[in-house]
């Protein structure tokens, strides 16, 4: 299988008056097409500069990263855009979702990026929540709505466009212990139809959910190891 | 790419879901803008008024200047010339309408009418109109700002002169005889000692603006009251029984009756006016109708004796001396000059303590001191002078114009035998034919060419200029060209005053643009930073900076609009409520300050008040919109710079 995501020797620095601080050092993985994965270590790792470097919310200093064939250094602002928009699902760990907008709105928004008409864009969102188990909650603002049903809709969000990879920073982290359940069920799902799934936590119930875990200490790789499925 | 549409529904979404916050950012654009509707209407408004109220009929006075002969220089051109005719001609007028900025210029004649009454129009108190001209509606501006047209079947304009607003009165106390002795240093002799007295009418300008009354032109004249005759000292008057003036009446009755139906002959033409406006402050003593119906009038009154004529006809022995008429000498129609002080004298009693009988008095009075102190000037007048047909010989004419000016007559001059009314009779409307070299009276005169205008004499011209502008450098022409004029118009004083107001009002307006600029600015660009995390979260699902922009913008632009919206109401609503008050205060500060002293278009309407200054309106919204766009487009565009990681930093 080809590789969905390869980092070469990818660093992060950010400049703090003249100190230079390394949020990634020298890091070098690859991840598998339709494999998961779950980024673990201590606040400050730099896990989640990390995943926004893979889903290029962000660049990094030093070294290659390619996702899906796509050097992401050799696209500029409006190319990023578009592949974040196609090609990786955001999940995060406060929702994100626009108050003003009802459940199947903001799940149109990627849609609607992507220039799908309102019509199209509303039939796939209300299909997209109807798959995470929000068919009654389609025209619900997301204050009328559970944490758990906020974090569904993220879902359906990410899902919009078809991605190839969804990135997950931290998914469970608000939410009680049974909703957390059922968004890692409806990733394994997600993640059975072919989408590589990476996720950060802190978590080790939930890591344990996934077939690859990395671990990252200051920057750096320290443990890689796969789960038995 | 997200289109247009999707972000504008996405916008409204916003604005509608955060009414609140909306309403924060809404209502005090709205109110500002509101104010702005208002200050900018107002400005308009006030500037407009001001203009239409104050400036406009300023400068329209300004655009016309009068010449006038100056009558002392014209006498003595006059007597050195031998000249009957003085006066402005066409020639003039060609002269001045040559100059550059004039755009028109008109001769103004006194029309040729004795006896001219106003009785109604005062209550119990009547006066004469001792001159009235003819004039070009063009020039109605320097008197009055209402209309000066003629329209048939409607009443006529008049714009009276406040000179004409004297009341005579005859007061002998219990006598029936007063003398009066030259003695006296006094100027006003015959007016203080004299049984004839006048006393002024008092008037308000503006209650009398619009009124209409009744004017009556010819007629016989009332028979005067009583004998006037001169002593070695002096004058003295007389009082005449009831029988003597039955009897005179009865003469002048049957007389008259000779040659004309005396019912026709004495029955004054009479028109309703309405006054346009009055001629204040002034020396001059003429009142103008339109020059329309200045010609109508004087083509109805040229009928009257024409159409009360017998069929007998008159010896020449009494043209102009039994029947006292005008004169036409083939180039201009008016008084002859030999008969205007018998004129004068025999005329109404009115006229006589006015003008021409206090103006004798006093030339009268002064002669007497200087007899025959120049032989020579005497000799000159005398070669003028010639025996007015069917006088005695002996009789001279003599003309009054002249009297004051020579210096000096002899004693036969003065001892002028006033003419009995038993012997002579003013003819209203009579024109006699005058040969121009011989000065004989050859008969009646019927017809005029009503087409052009009058051969009349003109004392004045008025001359209007393209522009106020150009007034100095005309006045400075007309000096050039021998028209000797001084300029004392304060023009330039009100072009400043006027750019005064539009500018502190433009400053007014202004100020309320820039606070609701800036209060656009300020709301806008907190309403961008506070949506900073809604920037990040679209970034990273896949927005482009240009989505991101769109989006932005829209949701700004329906802010601007809710709020232009409302305020345009409010303002609207704001503008109609205030008229009424705006209005009323306006017209107190007008006839207060300026309209006390200048004719100026008072009536104001709270409809203009009302009126929206839609162009500047337009323009501010326009301006609003750009702006918010513009404090928009900057932070939505370094939002959108910023990485979507930043952006949603502060968010969780």
């Amino acid at each position: 299988m080809n590789n969905i995501l390869e980092l070469t020797n990818v660093t992060k620095e950010y400049k703090n008056g003249s100190k230079v601080l390394a949020a990634v050092k020298d890091l070098n993985y690859s991840l598998k097409e339709g494999e998961d994965v779950a980024i673990v270590g201590p606040s400050g790792s730099g896990k989640s500069t990390l995943l926004n470097l893979i889903g290029g919310l962000d660049r990094p200093t030093k070294g290659q990263i390619v996702i899906n064939g796509q050097d992401l250094s050799k696209l500029n602002d409006k190319q990023l855009s578009i592949f974040r928009n196609q090609t990786i699902g955001f999940v995060f760990q406060f929702f994100n979702l626009q108050e003003y907008l009802m459940a199947y709105e903001n799940v149109m928004i990627p849609l609607l990026f992507a220039g799908v008409n309102w019509k199209k864009a509303r039939e796939r969102a209300i299909s997209l929540l109807e798959n995470v188990g929000l068919a009654n909650r389609i025209e619900y603002y997301p204050r009328q709505l559970s944490g758990g049903e906020m974090q569904r809709v993220a879902v359906a969000r990410s899902l919009a466009n078809n991605p190839k990879i969804l990135l997950a920073d931290e998914p469970t982290a608000n939410l009680d212990k049974e909703s957390a359940q059922s968004v890692l069920k409806l990733f394994k799902e997600i993640n059975t139809k072919g989408v590589s799934l990476i996720v950060i936590t802190h978590d080790q119930n939930v890591s344990k959910e996934f077939s690859h875990v990395v671990q990252i200490d200051n920057g750096e790789l320290s443990i890689s190891k796969s789960n038995k499925k | 790419m997200i289109s247009f549409f999707h972000s504008q529904k996405l916008a409204n979404k916003k604005l509608f879901f955060y009414k609140g916050r909306s309403l924060f950012v809404v209502v005090p654009i709205a109110l500002l803008f509101a104010l702005l509707v208002f200050a900018a209407s107002q400005a308009k408004n006030i500037t407009n008024i001001a203009h239409d109220a104050i400036f406009s009929p300023i400068q329209g006075q300004n655009e016309i200047i009068e010449l006038t002969k100056s009558a002392g220089n014209q006498r003595v051109i006059d007597i050195l010339n031998s000249a009957s005719s003085s006066g402005y001609s066409q020639t003039d007028i060609a002269t001045i309408s040559e100059l550059e900025n004039v755009e028109k210029a008109n001769l103004v004649t006194n029309l040729p009418i004795d006896i001219i009454k106003v009785s109604d129009l005062f209550a119990e108190k009547s006066f004469t109109i001792d001159n009235l001209a003819g004039l070009d509606a063009t020039y109605a501006a320097l008197y009055t700002n209402n209309s000066f047209e003629y329209k048939e079947g409607k009443p006529i304009p008049i714009i009276l002169n406040a000179n004409d607003f004297v009341e005579v009165y005859e007061d002998w106390g219990d006598k029936t005889e007063i003398e009066i002795k030259f003695s006296s240093t006094s100027n006003s002799t015959a007016q203080t000692q004299g049984p004839i007295k006048a006393r002024a009418i008092e008037y308000d300008r503006d209650a009398l603006i619009g009124k209409s009354f009744t004017v009556s032109f010819g007629g016989l004249q009332e028979l005067q009251s009583y004998k006037q005759e001169t002593t070695s000292s002096g004058f003295k008057y007389t009082k005449k029984s009831e029988k003597e003036l039955t009897t005179e009446e009865k003469n002048r009755k049957t007389a008259i009756s000779k040659y004309w139906d005396y019912a026709k002959i004495s029955k004054p033409l009479t028109f309703t006016f309405i006054v346009a406006g009055i001629s204040e402050g002034t020396d001059k003593t003429t009142a103008f109708v339109p020059q329309e119906f200045a010609t109508i009038l004087m083509k109805e009154y040229l009928s009257v004796p024409i159409n009360a004529r017998t069929k007998t006809s008159m010896p020449s022995t009494d043209y102009n001396v039994t029947y006292i008429g005008l004169v036409y000498d083939g180039v201009t129609l008016q008084e002859d000059a030999t008969t205007s002080i018998f004129a004068g004298i025999r005329n109404s009693v009115t006229d006589q303590v006015k003008s021409q009988f206090n103006t004798i008095n006093k030339q009268i009075a002064s002669q007497n001191s200087r007899i025959a102190s120049t032989n020579q000037q005497i000799d000159q007048a005398n070669r003028e002078a010639t025996r007015p047909p069917g006088m005695p010989p002996g009789t001279r004419r003599v003309d009054i114009s002249k009297i004051g000016s020579i210096g000096s007559l002899d004693s036969n001059d003065i001892k002028i035998k006033f003419p009995d009314a038993s012997t002579s009779y003013s003819i209203p409307g009579l024109v006699f034919k005058k040969d121009r070299t011989t000065n004989a009276l050859s008969g009646e005169y019927k017809s005029f060419d009503y087409t052009k205008p009058l051969p009349l004499v003109s004392n004045s011209i008025l001359l209007k200029l393209k522009n106020t502008s150009s007034r100095e450098t005309v006045v400075a022409k007309l000096n050039e060209t021998g028209f000797n004029y001084t300029d004392y118009s304060k023009y330039k004083q009100y072009e400043v005053l006027e750019g005064y107001i539009s500018t502190i009002l433009l400053a007014a307006s202004g100020s309320v643009v820039a606070i609701t600029g800036l209060f656009v600015l300020i709301n806008m660009a907190k309403f961008v930073s506070e949506s900073k995390k809604e920037i990040g979260i679209f970034r990273a699902i896949g927005g482009t900076k240009a989505d991101i922009r769109k989006l932005i913008m829209n949701q700004s632009l329906n802010y601007i609009s809710a709020a232009l919206v409302l305020g345009g109401i409010t303002g609207v609503l704001i503008n109609y409520t205030a008229s009424n008050s705006m209005m009323t205060s306006a017209q107190k500060f007008i006839t207060n300050t300026l309209g006390s002293n200048l004719i100026l278009n008072g009536n104001l309407n709270a409809a203009q008040f009302q009126a929206l200054d839609i162009e500047k309106i337009g323009l501010y919204a326009v301006g609003l919109i750009v702006i918010s766009l513009i404090v928009t487009l900057i932070p939505a565009a370094q939002a959108a710079r910023v990485s979507p990681v930043e952006a949603m930093r502060g968010a969780s």
